[in-house]
């Protein structure tokens, strides 16, 4: 009797081969007899035929690099913010951040740490060591007639002070900066994220 | 079925690029190896930094040059790294040894998160201390260079926050006319100090000989850092004329804030300067921590304390 148990549909693999011509000699005797006693495997393979056909017909596109998944806009984004983009640009950049959450997540971050530093209370110039040498000239030059009219008493003050005092020295003034600078100086070997390692009294001067 | 493979395979390698998008490229494991990493970054660009201390707010857009372990600031007006400081206004100052700092236990670290800042792929920490978050820096993932960084107070509001404004991995275009010349005042370590070994998660890593005879203590708890200067009898300290007065656990204090660090100034037995870049709430718990300005109302409060507790 024979037997009517049909061959085991193991040509699935090889099919797609056929179709690209990269069959061995063996294994195309194989797909040919198996296709012609096998109704779901011949279904199968014209299925995949057609798909391949369809595909070969679809028009070839050009896609714009800046369309591509894998690309970003980084400093285009802040332009973008500043509306300083070409109308043409402008347009390319609104597009891309419709599909891509990357960009449109640093754009929120960009608009937030925009807002947050345009939030922020009294915004001064950097100017604070200069501020303890301005208001010094100032006061002084507020305080010169003052001055002009206490000196002789300063001076006879002095005379008696010296007599009183003998050798006693005087008090050293040590600016801030010879400190910060030690400071500096040692936090620069430190691990750390510290963006600026408290050089503002450095920077700062004139 | 070859058909399927092929999809699988290319399913497999999409998948592969996508996790190795989502992984950081710095190879760090704890913070501490971030931390050190960043350290020994290369980039320049500029970075503005805006730090908020009770309501008011200073701010500073600074260029700088990162290479290795030292950095440019302003085209040369400072260049610190490894020790020493140039400052082209301010003099040169190296000190030749220190101690290696360890990362306080109190800070743990959040799992590193990929993120996209200024165009480029970056990864965002986040460092808690207890139930406070107390930071978050962006990490260039090329370069390891922090491109953003949020410090918190005890209360969870942002009190210092930088970020670069225009980045490059390659810190060349910025060098130009960065070159100083110094002659180097070198300080010496130093046995003498009366202040504490360790005050508030903080440690005293190194005491150093200071400016006018002072004693240069340097703590640190691994991601802050301060220094505090024992002044000897008499110094009188410029520079201050413009020091707000603020008052910590009853106690009186001269400050000065800068948008990267502060200057506290008090008068106790001796006088002391604090410079460094620790959190409001840090530095209050410090100066409770360190000897008590002298003064009639810190009399009239420690009495208090001492009887009621």
């Amino acid at each position: 009797m024979a037997d009517l148990t049909p061959a085991p549909c193991d040509i699935g693999e090889l099919m797609s081969a056929y179709l690209d011509g990269e069959l061995q000699p063996g294994e195309l005797d194989h797909v040919v007899e198996h296709l012609g006693e096998c109704t779901d495997c011949i279904l199968e393979f014209r299925q995949l035929k057609e798909a391949r056909a369809t595909v070969r017909t679809l028009p070839r596109l050009e896609v714009p690099e800046r369309l591509l998944p894998s690309f970003h806009f980084g400093p285009e984004l802040s332009a973008y913010l500043d509306g300083e983009l070409p109308t043409e640009e402008q347009t390319l950049v609104f597009g891309h951040l419709q599909a891509c959450d990357e960009c449109r997540d640093e754009l929120h971050e960009l608009d937030a740490a925009r807002t947050a530093i345009r939030s922020l209370p009294g915004l001064e110039p950097p100017v604070l060591l200069d501020v303890h040498r301005e208001p010094h000239r100032a006061r002084w030059q507020g305080r010169r007639g003052r001055v002009v009219a206490v000196a002789a008493g300063a001076v006879a003050a002095a005379v008696i002070a010296v007599g009183v005092a003998g050798n006693s020295a005087p008090e050293p003034t040590i600016d801030l900066d010879s400190f910060t600078n030690q400071h500096v100086a040692r936090a620069s070997v430190e691990a750390g994220f510290t963006v600026i390692p408290a050089v503002g009294p450095v920077g700062l001067e004139p | 079925m070859r058909a399927l493979r092929r999809l699988i395979v290319t399913a497999a390698l999409t998948t592969l690029a996508v996790v190795a998008a989502a992984v950081p490229v710095i190879a760090a494991e704890g913070l501490d190896d971030y931390l050190r990493e960043a350290e020994e970054a290369e980039y320049g660009g500029r970075r503005i930094v805006v730090t908020v201390w009770d309501g008011e707010s200073r701010a500073e857009v600074f260029t700088v040059i990162h290479t290795g372990d030292t950095m440019t600031v302003n085209g040369g007006e400072s260049r610190v790294g490894y020790g020493k400081l140039d400052g082209a206004l301010g003099g040169g100052v190296v000190i030749p040894e220190w101690s290696s700092s360890v990362l306080s236990d109190r800070y743990a670290m959040d799992q590193p998160e990929a993120v996209r800042r200024l165009g480029r792929d970056a990864v965002r920490l986040v460092v808690r201390e207890g139930d406070v978050k107390r930071a978050t820096i962006v990490l260039d993932a090329e370069t390891s260079a922090p491109l953003a960084t949020e410090v918190y107070d005890g209360a969870g509001d942002l009190f210092r926050y930088s970020t670069m404004l225009d980045f490059d991995a390659n810190p060349a275009p910025y060098l130009a006319g960065a070159e100083t010349d110094e002659e180097y005042e070198v300080m010496l370590p130093s046995a003498a100090s009366s202040l504490p070994a360790n005050a508030s998660g903080y440690r005293r890593a190194d005491t150093y000989s200071g400016p006018n005879d002072s004693v240069h203590a340097f703590y640190t708890d691994g991601l802050f850092y301060f220094s505090i200067f024992e002044l000897p009898e008499g110094t009188r300290l410029g520079g201050l004329d413009d020091a707000v007065v603020v008052e910590v656990d009853g106690n009186e204090y001269r400050r000065l804030v800068a948008p990267d660090g502060i200057w506290v100034y008090w008068e106790a037995k001796t006088a002391y300067l604090l410079v460094g870049d620790l959190p409001p709430d840090h530095l209050e718990q410090v100066l409770e921590e360190l000897p008590q300005p002298k003064g009639k109302g810190n009399f009239i409060s420690r009495l208090w304390r001492g009887i009621f507790g």
